[in-house]
């Protein structure tokens, strides 16, 4: 009993969240059952949908990489207090420039184009992240107002951009001409975008996962969020943590914007990101930031999202459900997290 | 004659019995206290009464009419009402709003807030709770917050008055106007319930005591019949002798941290301190006496390195400090036990190990090469728990549920293993029950004793007295005096800290509390 009782104790965030996606699956089932649909049935198509063979597992990796990378940049701006809520921007902007490199130099050999444009997508991404960071920790602004401002000026100015002076010839208007082959992560099968930037993206959230669980800037991230004060009184340099913060989260916003281009579009287009990182931002609350559960969150969204093809196709019950439940999802693990407080609270003496 | 009576109350969490069968009875129009250790279950029998725990077993009854409450608002119905420790205001919204909340005065279909003002006026003079209805909440200091939740009960006519530690937060002179407002109420005819554990203050105020002790009722006395030593007693279950320093030190040691003509600013730009300098010897406890709000805060900012020094130097082993920050401080041998532990002293919401770590997680016994040693942290954590007697279930509990006496170990644990030159000290037991106070009043004795000097920041007398070798009384930022211990008397030192209180911001509120 005891034994029990400490175990759940230690490990109480990720019960909370993993009851919170059971109940959630629930209230989906609730609704498939108002569809007349089996929940059971549902799901299954939802699973063979996404990982039933190879072409739909290839598939629901090519839609993991760019959630994922979305979710760890949400993860590590929130984990360490910086509310960055301009990721999406960060990727725009991230996503251009490596496009730009590709357009402007296009005589460059494989070996230095691919790096320098990787380098100028993530460059120019945590650049527009640190903005707003500098802003916020040396003059007192709002970071969440900031980045929200920012978000719209690099969606609209990349728009323009691509729209303008950088628009393609030889494609429909919106998107730029495709970036030249020596840069273009190759593809790895022909029913979707899944292309060799996924190494990439793997050793980038590997590294990140662990700086943020077993290092000292990790501690002090955690921290900052926790209690910026007592981060202050207990020796931790504040601004450097919370700056580094800010502009790792604008790198992996801006490899997943790169990625995108260099990968799976080749091409820079308006309208490249369709909300990934607002996706990320839910997933990284989801599960408190932990960068690990974040990477199990992008799976089971992509699982979700790309076996809800086939669900609509064989139950007639909308795509658009697989949000609802997952918007469940953190409503439980929300009032999961205020209840257990209040729980703890009634059991504090004073 | 019983006017208020619980019978058998007995309440439990989980396996844990918080209250085991206690009766009591509370006579009307008189001030009664409820003794007891952290963790005794004072706040758990009240909060059964009010309504926010339901008991298990047990009844209430109200001049022997049995009362069934279900919630605060039943309480409330019954004229029982309670001011909790943690005030619950809303701090944007002013002083008439926060008060009519829930039973707001109508005109026609909207608020009527003259009405709420003119009401709460009335209401303030009345019980000589002066208090502008007007203004916003959060521009108050802490006294007066008190008595917004004061006029809370006194709006939806409470006749019994639950106060749970009210002191807690509180200057002296703020406790001086609290009491006066209590026996005002008690002339009203009103009945007061005071949950305490400075023993001080309860034999000052109250006409009865009960004494509870992990969660049992072990007497009620009246108050002559009673002195504090027994009381003490009785609340801890053994004899408790609270430690003094026995003699002061010579005087002549070498000077460990020296303050030159310190001047910093408070958040408004105005001087907090003036030209401050003091000497701290080894072996020595230098004690900062005043009344709260007289620049000790920002003192203490300043020398942590959290506030800026506009003038003046500082020195420590010789050494200029004055631009190290919080970390270089620690590196040189400087530790500090902050005033507000939970603002500044902890990560309430983080977990006992991350907590204890702070500090140290940059040393090479906890990290190596950036990576952090888990087993290192596991057993340090578990050896301070240990050490310094901190109450937990498991070191993987969050800090914020713990009591404010194990939050105060806890802190202290944390920073007593840098094993400091220096220990910069500010209100170490407030908050702290008896049993409490001497285990961290015997840590502080130890440490001068290894020739360590302490700086300890308090604005109770009689800690002050108890444990300092010299003494600066503080006012308005500069030192009126500096005593040494043949000098040094709880009458002379009163008198100083009151010096010039008239003009400050404290001193008028209390000086009109007097009138």
């Amino acid at each position: 009993m005891r034994w029990i009782a400490e175990r759940v104790q230690r490990h109480r965030e990720s019960l909370m969240v993993l009851g919170s996606f059971a109940a959630s699956l629930l209230v989906g089932g609730g609704i498939f059952a108002l569809y007349g649909v089996h929940p059971l049935e549902a799901y299954g198509h939802m699973l063979s949908g996404a990982l039933g063979d190879t072409d739909a597992l290839v598939a629901t990796l090519s839609r993991m990489v760019p959630i994922a990378l979305a979710t760890l940049s949400i993860a590590v701006a929130f984990n360490g207090g910086m509310w960055n809520i301009g990721a999406e921007g960060q990727l725009y902007l991230g996503a251009f420039a490596a496009a730009w490199v590709g357009l402007t130099l296009p005589g460059l050999p494989g070996m230095m184009l691919l790096p320098l444009g990787l380098a100028a997508g993530i460059g120019a991404a945590a650049l527009w992240a640190w903005i707003p960071g500098i802003l916020s920790l040396k003059r007192g602004l709002n970071v969440v107002v900031l980045t929200i401002m920012l978000n719209s000026l690099a969606i609209y100015f990349t728009s323009a951009l691509a729209t303008g002076p950088y628009a393609g010839t030889r494609v429909s208007s919106g998107a730029t001409d495709r970036i030249p082959e020596a840069m273009r992560f190759m593809h790895l099968s022909n029913f979707s975008t899944l292309n060799t930037g996924i190494f990439v993206a793997l050793v980038a959230v590997a590294c990140m996962a662990l700086v943020m669980l077993c290092t000292v800037p990790g501690y002090d991230w955690r921290i900052c969020r926790l209690n910026t004060r007592f981060a202050r009184y207990g020796g931790v340099d504040v601004v450097r943590r919370q700056i580094w913060a800010m502009l790792l989260s604008g790198a992996f916003a801006g490899l997943a914007g790169s990625l995108l281009v260099m990968g799976d579009h080749y091409r820079f287009r308006v309208g490249i990101s369709p909300g990934y990182t607002w996706t990320g931002m839910i997933l990284a609350m989801m599960v408190a930031y932990h960068p690990l559960g974040g990477m199990a969150a992008a799976f089971v969204y992509a699982v979700m999202s790309s076996g809800a093809l086939e669900m609509e196709l064989m139950t007639d019950v909308p795509v658009e459900v697989v949000e609802i439940i997952l918007g469940t999802a953190v409503l439980f693990v929300t009032a999961g997290f205020a209840l257990s407080n209040r729980w703890a609270n009634r059991l504090r003496e004073d | 004659m019983t006017y208020l009576r619980m019978e058998r109350v007995t309440k439990r969490f989980g396996s844990f019995v918080a209250v085991k069968d206690v009766s009591l009875e509370i006579a009307p129009g008189t001030i009664h206290a409820v003794v007891g250790e952290n963790g005794a279950g004072k706040s758990t029998l009240m909060k059964c009464l009010y309504g926010m725990h339901a008991p298990e077993k047990g009844a209430f009854y109200l001049a022997d009419r049995q009362l069934l409450i279900r919630s605060p608002r039943d309480a409330m119905k019954y004229g029982i009402g309670m001011v909790h420790q943690h005030f619950m205001l809303v701090p944007s919204a002013s002083v008439a709003e926060n008060v009519v909340l829930g039973d707001e005065p109508r005109r026609g279909w909207g608020f009527d807030g003259s009405r709420a003002s003119r009401e709460i006026r009335e209401l303030s003079r009345k019980f000589g709770l002066e208090v502008e209805p007007d203004m916003p909440v959060h521009a108050l200091p802490v006294g007066l917050q008190q008595r917004v939740e004061i006029l809370k009960l006194l709006y939806r006519k409470a006749s019994i008055l639950i106060f749970d530690e009210p002191t807690a937060v509180l200057s002296p002179g703020e406790v001086d106007s609290l009491f006066a407002i209590l026996r005002g109420f008690r002339k009203e005819g009103k009945t007061v319930i005071f949950i305490a554990h400075n023993l001080e203050e309860v034999l000052a105020i109250s006409d009865t005591l009960s004494v509870l002790r992990q969660g049992e009722l072990i007497d009620t006395v009246p108050r002559g019949e009673v002195t504090p030593k027994e009381l003490a007693q009785m609340m801890v279950g053994r004899e408790i002798a609270l430690p003094v320093l026995e003699e002061a030190s010579s005087g002549d040691g070498k000077t460990l941290l020296s303050l030159n003509n310190l001047s910093v600013r408070d958040d408004w730009g105005g001087w907090a301190v003036q030209d401050l300098s003091l000497d701290l010897q080894e072996g020595e406890i230098f004690g900062i006496a005043g009344v709260t709000g007289n620049g000790q805060s920002e003192l203490e900012e300043a020398l942590w390195g959290l506030r800026q020094i506009e003038k003046g130097s500082l020195l420590l082993d010789g050494e200029p400090l004055q631009s190290a920050n919080p970390r270089e401080r620690r590196k040189k041998g400087m530790a500090y036990i902050p005033e507000d532990r939970l603002k500044t002293g902890l990560a309430p919401l983080g977990d006992l190990e991350d907590n204890l770590l702070m500090g140290y997680q940059y040393a090479p016994d906890f990290s190596r090469r950036g990576f952090l040693r888990r087993g290192a942290v596991r057993s340090f954590a578990a050896r301070i728990l240990q050490r310094y007697g901190v109450a937990a279930a498991s070191p993987r509990v969050q800090s914020g549920t713990l009591s404010g006496g194990n939050m105060q170990r806890l802190v202290m644990g944390r920073e007593l293993e840098q094993n400091p030159k220096v220990l910069m000290v500010s209100q170490p037991t407030r908050g702290v029950d008896v049993g409490g106070i001497s285990a961290i009043h015997d840590h502080l004795l130890r440490l001068r004793s290894q020739g360590r000097g302490i700086l300890l920041i308090s604005s109770s007398l009689e800690e002050i007295l108890a444990l300092s070798d010299r003494v600066g009384v503080m006012v308005k930022g500069r030192f009126v005096a500096v005593l040494s211990r043949r000098e040094i008397s709880k009458e002379r030192i009163g008198a100083l800290m009151l010096q010039g209180r008239g003009e400050s911001a404290e001193g008028g509120t209390s000086h009109a509390m007097d009138r």
